[in-house]
């Protein structure tokens, strides 16, 4: 398959000049999962917010489908690709069944069709539309609104599909059906997906590959079983730390902590 | 007030109240017409809406009977009273609308900003599907305070002839008769509150629910 997107020796610099992500080059699989992974700072939403030209890089290039997305208006470029993010993401004034079909109305798609393809993708992710659709976001459960983010995500059919923690704000619960319900999603439509998450499980349950990041460079693109079995001490280091239940994304090692590990982590 | 007063001058009082009603709508469509935009266009280039903010503030902060006053002696302005005082009016109009459409477009929760670009909507589509809807109950306010307070502000437009209830105010302090006083500033009470009163009922439909 060729590479649905690639970045090529990327680079990203904060506003302040300081470097975000550090000379990435990495091919993503068409139709298929990849996973970011990385501690919060590593770069991994940034990487991912380069694809829809929400970041633009300072120096290197990414491709979508072939093509430089610098060469590409960003507004076309958005409306192909799906985006989920965090919880927050739905228009307060919007009835669910709006915030679905957002995209088709901003191409101008007839109203009626636009509405029952948001119905047919509420179903398919869960929701009843006739108990849901007509609802505002904030009579919804955390749980229900990521799910009318998804399917607002898959409203305009994208090939693509960025998703940003998008289940990082839910109860385990909650988050364990939500994976389910993606799993399932995703092997009825094909799509290729960027998943940046700091949960090791999330992305051996749902991805192919898993890409781990670190202070802005690439540490390891492998499948879940080289993953887990790969020697890399940054890897090893992640995969310990995510099993000790430290908080990774806090960063910093618990000193109470920092002997039990070694211990544990020998083979 | 007896019948006999309200006989009297009772077109007359409604004549004014049409007149004080003229200036005031005139003054909030050319203050809303100048500060909606202007506050979007603040929010676009932020860095100019402190200076703004401050002009507007200081249009303010000048005694009502001097701007009228300022304006008295100006070309073609001057001519008609009426063009003074809705010119006066509409600054002071400008500066609750102008700072309450800035406001509620950066009050916005970033958030769904941020998911506005990364869905692809245009700028155009952001401002009128999602900023101005978002920022409507505050505009509204702002508007709403524009509006009582043009209200008010219109009975000195007397001063210099523009007419209004301000007028029978004027000759009722002028002769010392109160009936002449009440005559002009009860229907310019009334006026504000039935402004304020329906403003607000606008105001809260449009509050989004959240």
């Amino acid at each position: 398959m060729p590479a649905a997107v690639e970045f090529r020796d990327l680079s990203v610099r904060s506003p302040d000049g300081r470097l975000i992500l550090d000379g990435i080059s990495l091919p993503v699989e068409a139709g298929a999962t990849t996973a970011i992974l990385g501690r919060s700072g590593s770069g991994k939403t940034t990487l991912l917010r380069t694809v829809n030209r929400m970041a633009e890089p300072s120096a290197g290039q990414v491709l979508v489908h072939g093509r430089d997305v610098q060469t590409v208006d960003p507004v076309d470029l958005r409306r192909g690709i799906g985006y989920v993010i965090q919880e927050t993401g739905l228009f307060p004034h919007f009835t669910v069944e709006r915030n679905v079909a957002i995209v088709p109305e901003i191409q101008d798609c007839p109203r009626a069709q636009r509405l029952a393809h948001a119905r047919e993708l509420l179903s398919a992710t869960g929701l009843e539309p006739a108990a849901f659709a007509q609802r505002y976001p904030h009579q919804l459960s955390g749980g229900q609104r990521q799910r009318v983010g998804l399917a607002r995500a898959l409203a305009a059919d994208p090939d693509l599909l960025l998703m940003d923690e998008p289940f990082g704000a839910l109860d385990p619960i909650t988050r364990a059906e939500m994976q389910d319900l993606l799993r399932g999603l995703l092997s009825r439509f094909k799509k290729t997906v960027l998943l940046v998450t700091h949960d090791l499980d999330e992305a051996l349950f749902l991805a192919g590959r898993i890409v781990l990041l670190s202070a802005g460079s690439l540490v390891a693109s492998l499948t879940p079983s080289e993953f887990l079995a790969s020697p890399h001490p940054e890897v090893q280091s992640y995969i310990r730390a995510f099993h000790r239940g430290e908080r990774v994304t806090a960063g910093a090692p618990n000193p109470q902590e920092a002997g039990a590990t070694q211990e544990a982590g020998a083979p | 007030m007896t019948p006999g007063f309200l006989h009297q001058y009772g077109s007359q009082i409604a004549t004014l109240t049409l007149e004080h009603l003229w200036l005031t709508a005139a003054a909030m469509f050319l203050a809303t017409a100048v500060a909606v935009p202007a506050g979007i266009a603040l929010t676009r280039a932020p860095r100019f809406a402190p200076p703004v903010l401050a002009v507007a503030n200081i249009l303010q902060t000048i005694p009502s009977l001097a701007m009228f006053g300022f304006l008295l002696p100006l070309p073609w302005l001057g001519e008609r009273a009426a063009r003074i005082a809705i010119l006066a009016l509409t600054a002071y109009a400008l500066l609750p609308i102008l700072r309450n459409t800035w406001a509620g477009i950066r009050n916005i929760d970033p958030a769904v900003v941020e998911v506005a670009h990364a869905l692809g909507l245009t700028g155009r589509q952001r401002l009128f599907k999602v900023e101005l809807p978002l920022a409507a109950p505050l505009i509204l306010a702002g508007l709403r305070t524009a509006t009582v307070t043009c209200v008010g502000i219109a009975t000195i437009a007397a001063a210099v002839g523009a007419g209004g209830l301000g007028e029978l105010i004027f000759r009722g302090v002028a002769s010392v008769d109160n009936r002449l006083v009440l005559a002009g500033a009860i229907p310019a009470a009334l006026l504000a509150l039935a402004a304020d009163l329906l403003l607000g009922f606008v105001e809260r439909r449009l509050r989004t629910p959240r």
